[in-house]
């Protein structure tokens, strides 16, 4: 199958010299440098790099969603056509009927208040293109034709319970089901191109190889050719042909994957690799004495119902749980995304009351690293300020007794600890990146001297490259400072990155 | 801070009429170029002219000087009410929020009910009750801005509980009281200062409006509202009467509005 693009050897698009500048008031940022690419009929092509490296921006451009304030230049040649000097307009001429994309979040790209079946029907008003009806192109089918073609689709995308899903409401379908409808709207007028923006990241390790799977089987089946856009090499490697290797707005890399793989050149391109299949695990030391012990834990949430006289219903998170955290060593727990993972973590920090079963500590201040989110550091406050507050608490409790110099001079040696400069002590949350924040929130958490940490997704919002920054600073901040490790994420590999052990949600659940 | 203001043409407007109006206002304190009280009846209704710009009103008082003593005694009343308010609304609302459960669900009833009224009718109640006079308009006002800073201090306050950050601080051992008032009312206080210049110009008009009715400021003493109601009776013989004191409290309710814009423009 990797030959496909082999076969036939017909271009379908070809990007000469792409660059994309967004001019704001302050400043202009250049998020695509003169970009060349060619693709073929049939082909599978992956765009892979980090947030921030253009890669999405690319596929805007070629739809024409660029926001008002961008300016870009170059070729992108479809069918013969250049697409950049298009107005709007008439893109829209191509839009769904010849190039179609689907992005990173269904439940956002998706209409919450129309029935699924509706919305993939929409498709043929917006369109109208028949395409097995040569004499009349603009023809509408009729309603029963609609619905029976609606219905195929859903089908082949995979949703085999088709009737049902049709007559469904975005909110009533999972994750991967939401996906699997996108692309079935994406596939309604049979473009020739699937711009797929990365279209699993949001979804668990396995409904991600099922979309993964598709996508495959329809450009196999109807030939559509396919990119591929993802900061995830692994998602590459299972599906693509070939794929450019992104980096700060320019193509530092392009070839097939197997080239890549085997074979890569460029330096970024080797780090990247290099961080995916770095899976060595440490030595396991089962021996020695306990940090945290948890006893035939059982986690619910109380549903308040809103009828008077009904009684709140209950919801179970996990039934029974225990395991033990060793000194000096790293547990990882594996568990889908809404499988309840963080309310154990707030049960064993006791930020969450319901629940039952033995949670005891053997070390003082146990305390979380949060996932990087918007709010993960209060947005009023400055990084200072923020990390000073454990110490004045400890001082509130008189634990500890320090001047104000002190304190700032105790937090600036932390900040260099987790490897970033003192100057951030003055500045505020929003004008630090994603991993420079993770690095304070692993500050905080270190700040009142805990030896226990719960690592909760600590790094499934970075990029690649950042999470393996970040994962490297857990490990050797674990060693220097002796920390026992509650590791959760939903990734596998990045558990099996660090963790000495590996328990599993599911085990204790029904 | 000075790029925030370069960015943001109507909070600096606002702030340069609302602080013009203030300037003078707080010079009608202690200077006027007329007594505000003494009767003049050889002047009673003279026109606009170089001598009294604003004209005289039918006791042959300065109008000009009056509604410099107006304006300050309205902006008194308005800026009090205000801060009243919006500290117990925030209190309350950021409490309530807080705690949740059945304590949010009676404090928030208790706050439909008195917003159910009419506010002006409660004012009226309130004043008639206890009488009139500065301090009792000011405190029947601001008991009834309450509701509003309540409500929106409440729906931050939801916003904000559930953010990491909020988990973090009580990880780390922060107390209730530090966790509200330390870590999540600096992230609220823009949508309450926002608000607060709306209530700001809610409660001059409110203030207008009762001493239109007469419940408010008592002659001799000048308040904008006071001054349009006294000139309602002599729309006809001397419209300027009533025209200055108005266009008085436009251009404060403006201003005020402007700054309002800016505040929730800031980022």
């Amino acid at each position: 199958m990797r030959d496909a693009a082999v076969k036939h050897k017909t271009m379908l698009l070809e990007v000469k010299d792409l660059k994309v500048e967004f001019h704001s008031a302050e400043k202009i940022s250049y998020a695509v440098r003169g970009v060349s690419f060619n693709m073929e009929k049939g082909e599978i092509l992956g765009i892979v790099g980090e947030s921030g490296s253009g890669k999405s921006t690319m596929g805007l451009t070629m739809m024409g969603l660029l926001p008002s304030y961008a300016k870009y230049s170059g070729q992108a040649i479809f069918d013969g056509k250049d697409l950049i000097p298009m107005t709007f307009e008439q893109l829209r001429q191509y839009k769904g009927d010849e190039i179609s994309v689907i992005f990173q979040e269904p439940m956002t790209s998706l209409n919450p208040l129309l029935r699924v079946g509706k919305q993939v029907e929409e498709m043929f008003f917006l369109h109208a293109h028949d395409k097995d009806d040569k004499d009349n192109p603009k023809r509408v089918p009729p309603k029963a034709e609609r619905k029976k073609k609606v219905l195929e689709m859903l089908e082949a995308v995979g949703l085999t319970n088709s009737e049902e899903v049709y007559r469904k409401y975005p909110h009533e379908l999972s994750g991967g089901q939401q996906q699997r409808a996108m692309i079935a709207m994406a596939l309604m007028c049979e473009p020739q191109l699937l711009i797929a923006d990365e279209p699993t990241t949001a979804l668990d390790a396995d409904v991600q190889d099922q979309i993964l799977d598709l996508l495959k089987e329809i450009n196999e089946k109807r030939g559509t050719s396919i990119i591929l856009v993802s900061h995830d090499l692994r998602v590459i490697r299972r599906v693509c042909h070939r794929t450019l290797v992104m980096y700060k707005g320019e193509i530092v890399e392009q070839g097939t994957v197997k080239e890549i793989f085997e074979n890569p050149k460029d330096p970024y391109t080797q780090k990247l690799i290099a961080a995916i299949t770095d899976e060595t695990k440490k030595n396991v030391d089962v021996q020695g004495d306990p940090a945290l012990e948890v006893k035939d834990l059982s986690v619910f949430y109380l549903r308040k119902s809103n009828k008077i006289g009904e009684k709140a219903t209950k919801k179970v998170i996990c039934e029974n749980m225990s395991f033990t955290v060793k000194k000096g060593e790293i547990l990882g727990l594996v568990g889908k995304s809404g499988s309840g993972k963080s309310s154990i973590s707030r049960a064993i920090l006791g930020l969450h009351k319901d629940y039952t079963g033995d949670i005891i500590h053997y070390t003082e201040h146990p305390q979380m690293i949060f996932q990087d989110s918007a709010a993960s550091l209060n947005p009023a406050k400055k990084i200072g300020w923020i990390l000073e507050e454990p110490l004045k608490v400890m001082e509130k409790r008189g634990e500890i007794q320090m001047t104000k110099k002190e304190r700032k001079q105790k937090v600036i040696e932390m900040l260099e600890r987790v490897e970033i400069s003192g100057d951030h002590y003055d500045r505020y949350p929003r004008q630090l990146s994603g991993g420079q924040k993770q690095r304070v929130n692993i500050a905080l958490a270190l700040m009142s001297g805990s030896k226990f940490i719960i690592a909760d997704e600590p790094v499934s919002a970075l990029d690649v490259t950042i999470q393996e920054q970040i994962l490297e600073l857990l490990l050797k901040l674990q060693k220097e400072l002796d920390l026992s490790m509650l590791f959760i994420s939903h990734d596998k590999n990045v558990v099996e990155r660090v963790c000495d052990r590996v328990i599993h949600m599911e085990d204790w659940q029904k | 801070m000075k790029r925030k203001l370069k960015h943001n043409p109507s909070l600096i407007i606002g702030i340069v009429i609302t602080g013009v109006i203030l300037l003078i206002a707080i010079i009608g304190l202690f200077w006027t170029p007329y007594s505000t009280t003494k009767m003049s009846p050889e002047l009673k209704f003279a026109p606009p002219s170089l001598a009294h710009w604003f004209g005289c009103d039918n006791y042959g008082r300065d109008i000009f000087s009056r509604v410099m003593q107006g304006a300050g005694t309205t902006f008194l009343v308005a800026l009090t009410t205000i801060a009243f308010g919006c500290v117990m609304g925030t209190i309350i609302g950021f409490v309530a929020g807080y705690r949740g459960g059945w304590l949010d669900e009676v404090v928030m009833r208790i706050n439909d009910v008195v917003n159910a009224f009419p506010s002006i009718l409660l004012a009226l109640v309130f004043v008639s009750f206890f009488g009139n006079g500065l301090f009792n308009v000011i405190l029947a006002l601001g008991i009834l801005f309450i509701p509003s800073f309540a409500r929106i201090a409440r729906s931050e306050m939801l916003r904000l509980k559930g953010m990491q950050f909020v988990q973090s601080a009580k990880l780390v051992g922060d107390s209730t009281g530090r966790i509200i008032f330390a870590q999540i009312l600096p992230n609220a206080y823009i949508s309450i200062l926002s608000s607060a210049a709306v209530g700001f110009n809610n409660a001059v008009i409110a203030e207008a409006s009762l001493s239109y009715l007469g419940l408010g400021v008592q002659p001799p003493d000048a308040s904008l509202g006071r001054m349009i109601n006294e000139a309602g009776n002599f729309l006809l013989q001397a419209p300027w009467y009533a025209i200055f004191p108005g266009v008085a409290i436009i251009v404060l309710v403006l201003g005020v509005a402007l700054i309002s814009d800016g505040v929730s423009k800031i980022d």
